[in-house]
């Protein structure tokens, strides 16, 4: 197994004082990733339940989840917090996934999305203050472009995409994810952008555009 | 596979990634960064950072599942055409009629261009039309830098009704129903799986230091057991289609009859499936084509949670299995007690496949019997003693290494000389390593069975043996990683390769293929 930062001193503290009992520690240390999470589920969230389920939704069951495996946890510490949140939070959201997309009574698939999903609040925050009509088509439009060429993409080159640039992981976690060396991690990431950059450019994305 | 980068490229992405990083580490915290700025710091690289980062930018709220599917509001498509779903017209003519469609492996959208033929679609048409659409997808596959591709599809499409095209074989059928619909069945006593009787020459020094078994996970008759049931469990796939079984057939000795595998979702592998003969033998104790897998433990989970092969998430399957009546007692049985989970899961196939062990072929049996591999074996016909000298004196150097004679499989991945083109194929081990010198470099699978176990190559590419022994005796292509013992032509006349054959084929087993313990318990 690749070797991964460890927990920071600060984190170890907050494990501590739960592990002594303290309910105050564990609200603590999920504050501090709860922000995180929330764009976690932003991002991992297929489109059409995203008129269904809000983000803090999947937070908060992935916060009774975490709440009730703490322990277990603590005892065994299989892997650095942050990436064991992270965990947590994706089979929550698989669950959820499972329940409304895959379940043939409820098939959300059959279902039009809102065209103001849960996650727009978030994309505006990132993509920039659009005020306008039509800054709002052109960023609908950048975006459907770069998801376009990101489903063109291997998904290898996807996955590190995500990892990296999006959730903001670093390469040792990204390294201990994939079981691949913290270098490999930084040169895939590397090759993962320039071939994005290159089927922009093949799709006739310009700069203009963006 | 992704396309290898030129060398060149190596230094535009080290700066690429320190730009992007540092971008996007801002933009999370609430930053509105520059992209200018960020031009002008990095001039060397502006154009593509102007492209890129916003791009990178603009795509908080996708997902990979979603990525290059269409929009949520996209019409609900028309209907599906092998590969592609059709979402609308576009236009029509005398020659025919243009759709829109996605093609659903690559998730990207073409123009599908459809020409009527009088008469309807026969069986005979609809089989041709499925294998143009195969081969279509294929050469697409084959050239990711194709933004729009036009598809001519010959069939009589128009008011007959359209639907996914039946299969074109039918090997192509799953071959494993739903273990839920079927009734486990088990001996009382467990087959032997722990202690076999392998003759001798698997037990010298050399044969024995091949044995990949860890010392924290032998192979017992308990854990094997489980690991067979899983390993027909169709509950390891997501939607209770796929079992480890439906792609490695125990006649063909574990493979997979076609090129490319369906997973649970009918989508295509990109490769074809391994062989799971022998692989306690794996010297380097390394899996998959490209050699992505440190241990057979850490193998067995992966095409379970593949978004193509199986799709399952273990928290769910071992809560599935949890709530089964036959596993916590397999379990109990294997590992002392019930607890289900996904490491003893893996362990317990790992047990199941270390016990696939095939040493009762024709070679066996003359090896026995002789004093060295290198004598006449009096079991052999003259061709296959011929055969088996020109094996020793041309393959046996990488097929037959570290001085013992009965795996047959290599201790390292090659370069075989399958394509010139080293920057748009398949990189194998050099795309995980992400090291030149390893593009193109695959794991070889043990030749044991290898009668049965075609297609062969990591893309299934030679259909019989004979391709096989015509591509090593004079089409093995110029590649910067070429194996040097490839470099010469072997160039075998017609007699050497039949003879060739006929030895490769004395290493069939056939009670190996035919043995219950190692077949569907399902029934």
């Amino acid at each position: 197994m690749v070797p991964v930062q460890a927990d920071s001193e600060a984190t170890l503290r907050l494990l501590e004082r739960i592990q002594r009992g303290e309910r105050a520690a564990f609200d603590e240390l999920f504050a501090q990733h709860r922000s995180w999470l929330r764009r976690l589920v932003a991002l991992r969230m297929a489109a059409p339940l995203q008129a269904r389920l809000d983000p803090s939704d999947v937070v908060q069951e992935t916060q009774l989840e975490v709440f009730r495996r703490l322990l277990d946890f603590l005892e065994r510490r299989p892997m650095p917090l942050r990436l064991w949140l992270r965990k947590t939070l994706l089979e929550r959201l698989r669950m959820f996934e499972r329940q409304h997309l895959e379940a043939a009574r409820r098939a959300v698939n059959r279902e039009r999305c809102m065209p103001e999903s849960s996650s727009t609040p978030l994309a505006h925050q990132l993509a920039g203050p659009d005020s306008t009509p039509s800054q709002q088509m052109i960023r609908e439009e950048r975006s459907r472009s770069v998801r376009f060429a990101l489903g063109q993409l291997a998904e290898d080159d996807r996955e590190i995409l995500f990892l990296r640039t999006y959730e903001g992981l670093a390469y040792e976690e990204i390294s201990y994810l994939l079981e691949i060396d913290p270098a490999a991690a930084r040169k895939r990431h590397g090759r993962a952008l320039l071939r994005l950059h290159k089927l922009l450019t093949e799709n006739g994305v310009t700069e203009s555009q963006l | 596979m992704s396309d290898p980068i030129l060398l060149e490229d190596e230094a535009v992405e080290a700066l690429l990634v320190e730009a992007t990083n540092d971008f996007m580490d801002r933009v999370l915290h609430g930053e509105q960064p520059d992209v200018t700025a960020y031009a002008q710091r990095y001039p060397s690289i502006a154009g593509i950072l102007r492209q890129l980062l916003p791009a990178v930018q603009s795509l908080p709220g996708s997902s990979p599942a979603e990525a290059g599917k269409p929009a949520a509001d996209t019409p609900e498509p028309l209907g599906c055409l092998g590969d592609f779903r059709i979402i609308r017209e576009i236009g029509r003519g005398g020659m025919g009629i243009v759709y829109e469609a996605e093609q659903v492996s690559l998730g990207r959208k073409v123009a599908l261009k459809v020409l009527p033929l009088r008469g309807g679609a026969s069986p005979w048409s609809t089989r041709i039309l499925h294998h143009l659409l195969q081969r279509s997808a294929r050469l697409m596959n084959r050239n990711r830098t194709m933004r729009s591709v036009i598809c001519l599809i010959v069939a009589a499409l128009i008011g007959t009704g359209w639907t996914t095209p039946p299969a074109t074989a039918a090997e192509d059928a799953p071959a494993v129903k739903p273990s839920t619909a079927r009734t486990l069945r088990l001996p009382a006593m467990p087959y032997r799986y722990a202690e076999l009787d392998l003759p001798g020459h698997f037990w010298t020094a050399a044969a024995r230091s091949f044995d990949n078994t860890p010392p924290d996970n032998p192979v017992t008759n308990h854990g094997a057991t489980l690991g067979r049931v899983l390993f027909y469990d169709t509950r390891l796939s997501a939607n209770n289609t796929v079992a480890c079984g439906s792609c490695h057939h125990q006649i063909r000795a574990f493979v997979d009859p076609n090129r490319m595998s369906r997973g649970f979702e009918g989508k295509l592998t990109d490769r074809n499936a391994m062989s799971l003969v022998n692989l306690r033998y794996v010297q380097n104790g390394r899996f998959f084509w490209d050699e992505r897998a440190r241990s057979l433990e850490a193998q067995t989970l992966m095409p379970i949670q593949s978004k193509i092969e199986m799709g399952q998430d273990l928290t769910r399957l071992t809560e599935l299995l949890a709530q089964d009546d036959k596993y916590p007692e397999l379990f109990r049985q294997a590992f002392g007690d019930s607890e289900i989970t996904s490491r003893r899961l893996s362990r317990a196939l790992a047990q199941f496949l270390r016990s696939m062990v095939s040493y009762q072929s024709k070679y066996d049996e003359g090896r026995a019997k002789a004093r060295s591999v290198r004598d006449n074996f009096e079991n052999f016909t003259a061709e296959e003693n011929r055969g088996k000298r020109l094996f020793l004196g041309n393959c046996a150097s990488c097929h037959m290494p570290g001085g013992q004679d009965a795996h047959f499989v290599m201790n390292r991945p090659r370069n075989n000389g399958l394509d010139r083109d080293y920057k748009n194929t398949d990189g194998g081990v050099g795309d995980q390593t992400l090291n030149p010198g390893q593009l193109g470099l695959f794991k070889s699978p043990s030749l044991r069975n290898v009668e049965v176990t075609g297609p062969y190559m990591h893309d299934g590419r030679f259909a019989d043996l004979e391709a096989v022994i015509n591509h090593y005796s004079r089409d093995v292509k110029p590649h910067p990683n070429l194996d040097g013992r490839l470099r010469r032509r072997l160039n075998f006349n017609e007699g050497e390769r039949a003879a060739l054959v006929a030895f490769l084929k004395t290493l069939t087993d056939y009670n190996f293929l035919k043995d219950p313990k190692f077949s569907d318990p399902f029934q």
